[in-house]
């Protein structure tokens, strides 16, 4: 809360009227896409539209909310977006992380009334929606291409920790177990509750539902998307996905593997849905991660975003 | 751009009027030019995804192999149903949109309901997140709007067919219509008043000069919109009856063209007596946008050529209107020393617009940044009359700029 107060504190009107919005515009709050900021206009204001200052204490918000692994995430994405630009290609140029990674503010920070912070670019949708204790995070859109880089001497892998759990868990599974949690109803070549699949519908359940000795791997699945969010507020969600793995669901489609095209994994509880697709590239060479994290009774902070 | 699918509904919320031509990558478009009893359009299928939806290899070149392209007709003809509508697919070619191919079928739709349910599952029912993205435009004017984006939650979206309820039908319906879309249609309008710049004065070795009386000047007035008048007429009563076809684009764009010539016309003569000639010609080519447009009343056989006298009428009323607004104005104004350079700066306004146009209707630009400023012009047509009838007023009221009387 602070943190946004400081940072709504360093912009003048004209950037505050834009990126300071109502919290009852839920149609704006509803507004972030993987699409390019063209074809998509994002609400706020683009981060090379901020000074250096202004886009300090931004980042320092997304500091304070987030975990030390989910700002680190924030970061690593942007550098992926920034490497996709740099390969060029089809559409490439619209990314970056100052282009069009966006930020916004719904309603006053406050303790007590609702408020929302929205930032994120072209593989990367943070939704964070405070409600005096009560916090969402989802939904959550990470994804990377190429899945893996170096970059300054360093390799960089931004959505490492989600594939690494996510495969380990559908490699764990027996040939029937795979069997029974293989999706029927067709193929998939990306997320079905992407961007603007904000209604609260989601598609039956399907799958194999958790045993008691997978219980530990999906655990291990759900926390690198739940643990984005500082500590106190994800250990709460945690505990709430925990005690309804009896009824949640794990189901694949196409292929399991971290490399194979089109591997489609999913995680399906009473509250917890993640998706994850190695979709097709168009300016690198291999598949690349798409994944979405969602609440179905905490999307936006509510069970009724829309 | 890298992504595969996802996204949907902010489209139909941020960008009502944006073309959905340029839809996201290895999505399917189908894009519809409606109408109250038939819809026309394109349906747009991503190689690569039909590919996986029918799980065989397929190539821009396999797919247009006549035995194959017939066969992925009948494919989508059985994933396409639109109620008591006649759903029909004919052609079959493969375009590239966003640099992937597709594959491109023209859809028609004929019907006698109101009510149009367009229920489509192509490629969705096996590729589970595949999208389609369904936009439509009143008979074929404008841009491409949104209507719905069919996913794995829903196959059918509602497609629009009724014109507004004030329109109301019959003759006054396409009187109405006929005023409308020549009133908004800036194109046409500048077309006609750049004809009309020059006819308060004579074409004289290649230069206009003042000349004629008044009774003279009248009648090049009534000479031009006569021409204009017969023109449109001949094409778009042959155009409506079905005797003769021509495509939209290019005849937009020789729209423009028309207005760029009679632009240039009103600042030095092309032909002495020529806007009579280039009403009359271009006139033809105007007529076929009107065409266009008649599409959209709705037409059985019994009202065509009501219908096509109501929508010419409309156009008619609407030009006189024109006329009669800006005509004493240009008349007052020729007989001021001003007048040269009112005529030029006009006609320069004129070049400017139609140029913008001409780009636009030919891809060469993306998007026309004169759109706006044009359509601020034609939505406030009695404002530029009365200004155009103030500065006159103001004008003929200084002395030494009044011009000396023609010796005759």
């Amino acid at each position: 809360m602070t943190a946004t107060q400081a940072f709504l504190a360093t912009l003048d009107d004209t950037l505050k009227t834009k990126i300071n919005l109502a919290f009852t515009d839920n149609q704006s709050r509803q507004t972030w896409s993987n699409y390019p900021a063209s074809t998509v206009a994002r609400k706020g204001v683009a981060l090379k539209d901020l000074s250096a200052a202004q886009r300090a204490a931004a980042l320092a918000m997304m500091k304070v909310a987030l975990s030390t692994a989910g700002y680190q995430q924030v970061l690593n994405i942007q550098k992926a977006d920034d490497y996709l630009n740099s390969l060029g290609g089809d559409g490439a140029d619209g990314f970056g992380n100052l282009v069009d990674y966006y930020v916004a503010v719904y309603g006053t920070p406050s303790a007590t009334d609702p408020f929302m912070l929205q930032f994120g670019g072209h593989h990367l949708a943070r939704n964070l929606t405070y409600n005096g204790t009560k916090v969402s995070e989802t939904p959550q859109f990470v994804g990377s291409e190429p899945t893996s880089f170096t970059t300054g001497g360093q390799t960089v892998a931004p959505v490492k920790d989600e594939s690494t759990a996510m495969f380990a868990l559908f490699a764990s599974l027996s040939d029937s177990e795979k069997a029974s949690a293989k999706l029927s109803s067709g193929t998939y070549d990306d997320l079905m509750m992407g961007p603007t699949h904000d209604d609260g519908v989601f598609p039956a359940s399907e799958g194999l539902t958790v045993t008691a000795a997978q219980k530990k791997l999906v655990l291990a699945a759900i926390t690198p998307y739940v643990d984005d969010l500082a500590d106190d507020a994800a250990a709460k969600l945690l505990a709430k996905y925990e005690s309804e793995l009896d009824s949640t669901k794990i189901a694949w489609a196409n292929n399991t593997g971290p490399e194979d095209e089109s591997s489609y994994l999913r995680i399906d509880g009473p509250s917890v849905w993640i998706e994850f697709i190695n979709t097709r590239s168009r300016s690198t060479p291999n598949i690349h991660y798409h994944s979405v994290y969602r609440d179905k009774t905490n999307d936006y902070g509510s069970t009724n975003p829309s | 751009m890298r992504i595969a699918v996802v996204i949907a509904c902010v489209l139909l919320a941020l960008f009502p009027g944006s073309p959905a031509a340029a839809h996201p990558m290895s999505t399917t478009a189908i894009l519809l030019d409606t109408g109250p009893s038939r819809v026309t359009g394109l349906v747009e299928l991503p190689i690569d995804r039909l590919e996986v939806a029918l799980d065989e290899p397929l190539t821009a070149t396999t797919v247009v192999q006549p035995a194959k392209l017939a066969e992925l007709r009948r494919y989508v003809l059985a994933h396409t149903s639109a109620g008591t509508w006649a759903v029909d697919l004919t052609g079959g070619r493969v375009a590239k949109v966003d640099n992937v191919d597709h594959l491109v079928f023209d859809l028609t739709l004929t019907g006698n309901t109101q009510d149009l349910q367009l229920t489509y599952d192509g490629i969705l029912h096996k590729i589970v997140s595949h999208q389609v993205f369904v936009a439509a435009r009143p008979a074929g004017h404008g841009d491409y709007t949104t209507i719905g984006i069919l996913d794995w939650r829903t196959h059918t979206v509602t497609v629009p067919t009724a014109r507004p309820a004030s329109t109301g039908s019959g003759f006054l319906a396409a009187v109405r219509l006929g005023v409308r879309h020549i009133g908004q249609g800036a194109d046409h309008l500048l077309f006609l008043i750049m004809l009309l710049l020059p006819a308060p004065l004579l074409a004289r070795r290649g230069r206009w000069v003042r000349g004629g009386d008044l009774r003279r000047q009248g009648l090049r007035v009534v000479h031009v919109v006569s021409a204009f008048a017969v023109g449109h007429s001949i094409t778009l009563a042959l155009a409506a009856l079905g005797y003769l076809s021509v495509p939209t684009r290019p005849v937009e764009a020789a729209i423009a063209l028309s207005v760029l010539v009679s632009a240039v016309h009103a600042v030095r003569p092309l032909v002495p007596g020529g806007e009579t000639w280039i009403a009359a010609g271009f006139g033809l080519l105007h007529g076929f946008a009107f065409a266009a447009l008649i599409n959209d009343l709705g037409l059985t056989r019994g009202s065509l050529v009501t219908n096509l006298l109501g929508f010419n009428l409309g156009i008619e009323l609407t030009q006189l209107i024109v006329v009669a607004l800006v005509m004493p104005s240009l008349l007052v104004l020729s007989r001021t020393r001003a007048y040269p350079g009112i005529r030029l700066g006009l006609a320069g306004t004129g070049i400017m617009l139609a140029g913008a146009w001409f780009a636009e209707r030919t891809t060469l630009i993306p998007a026309n940044p004169l759109n706006g400023p044009a359509d601020q012009l034609v939505e406030h047509p009695f404002v530029i009359a009365a200004l155009l009838a103030g500065a006159a007023g103001a004008l003929v009221a200084v002395p030494r700029l009044r011009t000396e009387p023609l010796p005759h």
